[in-house]
């Protein structure tokens, strides 16, 4: 295996196991993995951000589409946000990415979000069909009106009273909804966390030396969580 | 400037693109070249608040480590060169480089994805406190929750295989159902935020305001 590969491993091991030590106590090495991501991260939404603009940006201004150009200067007076007088000029560039994302999810908000859900939910039927089924088919429109309900009318008489019946189905739905969805999320974190597991003892520890130095690194790690002033060593002159 | 400049173009910058993109959906689809280009600006002006994110990282740990903040600074210090090491190989090498790749996989690839499964341990007593039944409605996130555990774990699925049923029934119709009518919920609410920003009742977007710029209309 080439040298660049296998330190590669190393780090990624090694960060792997400085991230896990915050479920026992925070500690310098996982304060130093913790630093190495977020700089990480920033620096490849920069990388990324830089692309788009060559890509979507400087292309079609180089080729002669000067309409790009004034793209160019709404981007710099974006900017003018960190001036203590002139901040309001970037409220201008802002307007336009606001318009534009407006726009964008306003009209796939109706199409996508709204029309669309509402009529394969008209086209569900009820009748017809095997009781198992019918009686599943009605309970889907009967949770989706009563969460309709639930988020359109919203004053305290439209909860309360017979009316209460609806919210109350509703928050029923919705509680199965969102223990389904807590469940399978927990479920989908752990199987993360095996990966990692995976990653860490069948590509890490099978390469030389690392079977070693996994005892010395835990033994570090341990010893960065014991707080500075109870340290046994090195002791304060 | 005058409030007009400061507040109201603004409002009528959103107003007059959310209206384009909305005329060339519904009415007019010979503007499609327009809106390509208006997408484009959108993606390039994403890109540049980008660097404000940058900026203010820089500004923020370079405060930390000009003030050798205890305990802090070094982290600071070794933060900032790593967005430097990961910005300049990048962009003058390139983000399909080899160079940036192994950069990327040693480090933010590694971390992410061991970062978003640290959550794991966070959701592991999340669930001991929300996995309560102290009335009807937890108890049914206890219920349901429970299930679609107890449908992922291979021994249980395999002994008892009610719990696959029960487990597609859950997903097909209270879950399906319950996030349509959340989706419907929301829908609306994003179209009466869009409404309210394109008429100017919603300002948030413009950040701060002084006070005449509250009052002015």
């Amino acid at each position: 295996m080439e040298l660049a590969s296998i330190i590669q491993i190393w780090l990624a091991a090694l960060f792997t196991i400085w991230i896990y030590t915050i479920a026992f106590r925070d500690d310098a090495f996982f304060k130093f993995a913790e630093h190495t991501f977020v700089g990480a991260a920033a620096g490849h939404s920069i990388v990324y951000g830089v692309d788009n603009i060559i890509r979507y940006g400087w292309a079609p201004m180089t080729a002669g589409n000067m309409m790009y150009a004034v793209v160019f200067i709404l981007g710099i007076l974006l900017y003018t946000r960190f001036h203590q007088t002139y901040f309001w000029v970037s409220r201008v560039p802002l307007s336009v990415v606001v318009g534009i994302g407006i726009g964008l999810s306003m009209r796939t908000t109706v199409t996508s979000e709204f029309i669309a859900q509402i009529i394969s939910t008209a086209q569900m039927k009820v009748l017809g069909l095997d009781a198992w089924t019918g009686f599943s088919n009605l309970l889907f429109i009967i949770i989706v009106l009563a969460t309709v309900y639930f988020f359109i009318f919203t004053f305290p008489k439209a909860h309360g009273g017979s009316l209460g019946i609806i919210s109350k189905v509703a928050r029923y739905g919705m509680m199965a909804a969102f223990g389904y969805s807590f469940a399978n999320t927990v479920l989908s974190r752990f199987n993360m966390i095996f990966g990692r597991i995976d990653y860490v003892m069948n590509t890490w520890l099978v390469l030389p030396y690392a079977m070693l130095a996994l005892p010395v690194i835990l033994l570090l790690a341990i010893y960065a969580m014991i707080p500075a002033e109870r340290r046994p060593w090195p002791k304060k002159s | 400037m005058s409030i007009v400049m400061k507040k109201n173009v603004p409002i009528l910058i959103v107003a007059l693109t959310a209206l384009l993109f909305l005329l060339e959906f519904f009415v007019f689809p010979e503007l499609k070249d327009v809106i390509t280009m208006l997408q484009n600006w959108g993606i390039i002006l994403t890109a540049f608040t980008l660097g404000f994110g940058a900026v203010n990282m820089f500004m923020y740990h370079g405060k930390q480590v000009s003030r050798r903040t205890k305990n802090q600074w070094p982290f600071s210090l070794w933060l900032l060169i790593v967005l430097v090491i990961f910005t300049v190989t990048g962009v003058f090498m390139g983000a399909t480089s080899t160079q940036y790749s192994w950069l990327y996989n040693s480090s933010y690839f590694a971390l992410s994805a061991t970062v978003y499964s640290s959550l794991g341990f966070y959701m592991t007593s999340g669930i001991y406190r929300a996995l309560r039944a102290k009335n009807a409605e937890s108890a049914l996130l206890l219920v349901v929750g429970i299930i679609v555990l107890a449908r992922n774990a291979p021994a249980l699925a395999a002994s008892m295989p009610i719990l696959i049923q029960l487990d597609s029934w859950l997903s097909a119709v209270p879950t399906t159902s319950a996030q349509r009518g959340i989706m419907i919920g929301a829908a609306l609410g994003a179209l009466a935020l869009g409404i309210k920003t394109m008429i100017g009742k919603e300002t948030g977007f413009l950040g701060r305001l002084t006070e005449g710029e509250k009052g002015g209309s």
